[in-house]
């Protein structure tokens, strides 16, 4: 746990740099997230045509919870993919290799120091949503669990797609592909697909978590959500995919070590 | 310090990967504290394959490294707890962040408390007169200036091992030096054990305690760099004389064994190996004696020191000639 937390220190120290010296890029990505949104919101809007005030304002509390979780887990989805191949250009992966002893833990290390600095990049991000659309959030804290829960099991499914660069390098759109896979969730709801489908798309990370918080967000209460069933299927999930997702990642590394293709782009 | 057993490294490749490649071969290695040993070879001889093995970055087919006396493998923590590497065809750092904040970076990520941590940065700045640049982005930094930077790196978090693939490559005369005079300081006063690769004989010749020659996996021989020089009849005299020899002469050192003729109308040179002490002068008067029988006119005599590269490029000759048979 020491470890961990001077690892985190250090990611995060070098992230703040990095943010710094690219303040520009910074503030691109917070103006792109919000134009996307305000775009999606607008458009769905003016399809929807007049509505009543409380309506609208359920509308566009999902959404924006939607879409703020998709943000996130969009993230984390692309975290481990994005450094890998960051790292490996840069020709720096195998030092990270060699100065620790579970790259594993230096990964989970950086996504907790990129996760910290992503909520600061979300206040901006979240006021100017709010001031657009008119809403109030109400976010109780016990959702917080709920939404530790998505991000875990992304991150889970965010190793196994990681696992895949480590050893082909080139994984062209396929995390773009989950990406818009989540954007789908974060604007529809699972009930909308035909029975089969639902079952079989909230076995995937991130359904089932971002339809608890809309539900609890719309709700203005976490416990109900809480005490359901789906938190506990949402549980199971993310257990399933970041126990899956390590030993994934583990074997692919030493698949890597053994065929010498950790450095080698 | 570092010692690897019957180290063999086979990839495989191709459909079904039936093809193998073998990139290492039973290498048996000892690399005592406070010692630099160079591992000289040609490109694909193997020499990054052993070190990325050495240090945890390739999984060895069979055969084992050990550090220290502790065995390498797995998720070992010895690799990352006693080596620094300086890997060749990386960066090794961050050309974003400055040089201070990769020392702080690398020196956080061994698990360095925050103090020691800046204490050792500046420490390592001052050592290789790289305090100037504490603030600069080290993508605006020269080459030189990123390798040191790169050892300092290695070295932050005090490890008694440093492995270095290549240290010089690319270096401009000066920085290969500072390169030089850090490492051999690092090992004659700090005690470290250091184990570079190279194909730069003169860089492996002024540092090196002991020098292995690779080749195409093999370890074909290890010694003292005058070991090589030595066994490979290091010297041997040159004798030039004005004009042609007369044939009476030539039939006469003809006779001598391993002396080698050349020259064109103007001199004549006569290569003459000499191997232990006492038949040295011997072998120089016999020849001398000839020349003056044969009215021959002497320029000059002079001894001919043979080079690590010499010795390095007959044995590799030597064992590919072995393995073609």
């Amino acid at each position: 746990m020491w470890y961990l937390g001077r690892l985190y220190v250090a990611e995060l120290r070098r992230r703040l740099a990095l943010l710094r010296r690219y303040a520009l890029g910074t503030a691109a990505d917070i103006v792109a997230f919000y134009l996307i949104f305000m775009g999606i919101f607008l458009s769905m809007r003016s399809v929807l045509g007049e509505m009543r005030p409380e309506e609208l304002t359920r509308l566009a509390t999902a959404q924006v919870v939607g879409f703020l979780a998709f943000y996130f887990a969009s993230m984390v989805l692309s975290f481990v993919n994005n450094h890998l191949r960051e790292e490996v250009e840069q020709g720096t992966l195998e030092q990270l290799f060699v100065s620790s002893r579970w790259f594993i833990v230096v990964l989970c290390a950086r996504l907790a120091a990129s996760f910290t600095v992503d909520i600061l990049r979300f206040v901006p991000l979240c006021l100017l949503l709010i001031v657009s659309t008119g809403v109030r959030i109400r976010f109780p804290p016990a959702s917080a669990l709920v939404f530790v829960m998505l991000l875990l099991g992304v991150y889970g499914f965010a190793l196994v797609l990681g696992g895949f660069t480590l050893l082909f390098k080139r994984t062209g759109q396929l995390p773009f592909l989950f990406q818009v896979l989540f954007l789908g969730f974060g604007f529809s709801s699972l009930s909308q697909l035909p029975k089969g489908l639902e079952t079989f798309m909230s076995f995937l990370p991130f359904a089932r978590g971002v339809t608890l918080l809309k539900e609890i967000a719309v709700g203005g209460v976490a416990e109900p959500a809480l005490n359901s069933l789906s938190f506990l299927q949402l549980v199971g999930n993310t257990a399933a995919y970041v126990i899956g997702g390590v030993a994934f990642f583990l074997w692919i590394e030493r698949l890597a070590k053994q065929r010498g293709l950790l450095g080698r782009y | 310090m570092i010692a690897t057993r019957g180290l063999t490294k086979v990839y495989r490749s191709g459909w079904r990967r039936r093809r193998r490649t073998e990139a290492v071969r039973s290498l048996d290695l000892s690399v005592e504290r406070g010692e630099i040993f160079g591992l000289l070879g040609p490109n694909g001889a193997g020499k990054t394959t052993t070190v990325k093995m050495i240090c945890g970055l390739v999984q060895p087919t069979s055969g084992s490294v050990f550090l220290d006396g502790h065995r390498v493998g797995g998720h070992s923590k010895w690799p990352s707890r006693l080596t620094g590497a300086v890997l060749e065809g990386s960066r090794n750092v961050y050309w974003n962040l400055t040089s201070w904040e990769n020392l702080l970076y690398f020196a956080r990520l061994r698990g360095v408390g925050e103090a020691m941590a800046r204490a050792r940065a500046e420490e390592l700045l001052g050592e290789f007169a790289l305090r100037e640049k504490t603030r600069d982005a080290v993508g605006t930094l020269s080459r030189g200036m990123q390798q040191k930077l790169a050892v300092c790196c290695a070295l932050v978090s005090d490890p008694p091992i440093l492995l270095v693939d290549e240290p010089t490559l690319g270096l401009d005369v000066a920085s290969a030096r500072a390169i030089r005079e850090k490492l051999r300081r690092l090992a004659r006063e700090e005690k470290r054990t250091i184990l570079l690769t190279t194909h730069n004989m003169q860089l492996a010749a002024s540092v090196c305690d002991h020098v292995g020659i690779i080749d195409k996996g093999v370890l074909v021989r290890t010694g003292t760099v005058s070991d090589f020089v030595d066994v490979l009849e290091a010297s041997s005299y040159v004798i030039e004389c004005a004009g042609e020899l007369n044939e009476e002469t030539r039939r006469k050192l003809d006779r001598i064994p391993a002396l080698q003729l050349s020259g064109e109308n103007a001199s004549t040179e006569i290569r003459l190996p000499v191997g232990s002490e006492e038949s040295r002068a011997a072998a120089l008067y016999e020849v001398i004696d000839i020349l003056r029988e044969g009215d021959s006119q002497l320029v000059s005599v002079r001894e001919a020191q043979r080079s690590l590269e010499d010795a390095f490029v007959q044995l590799t000759e030597e064992h590919t000639n072995v393995v073609s048979g």
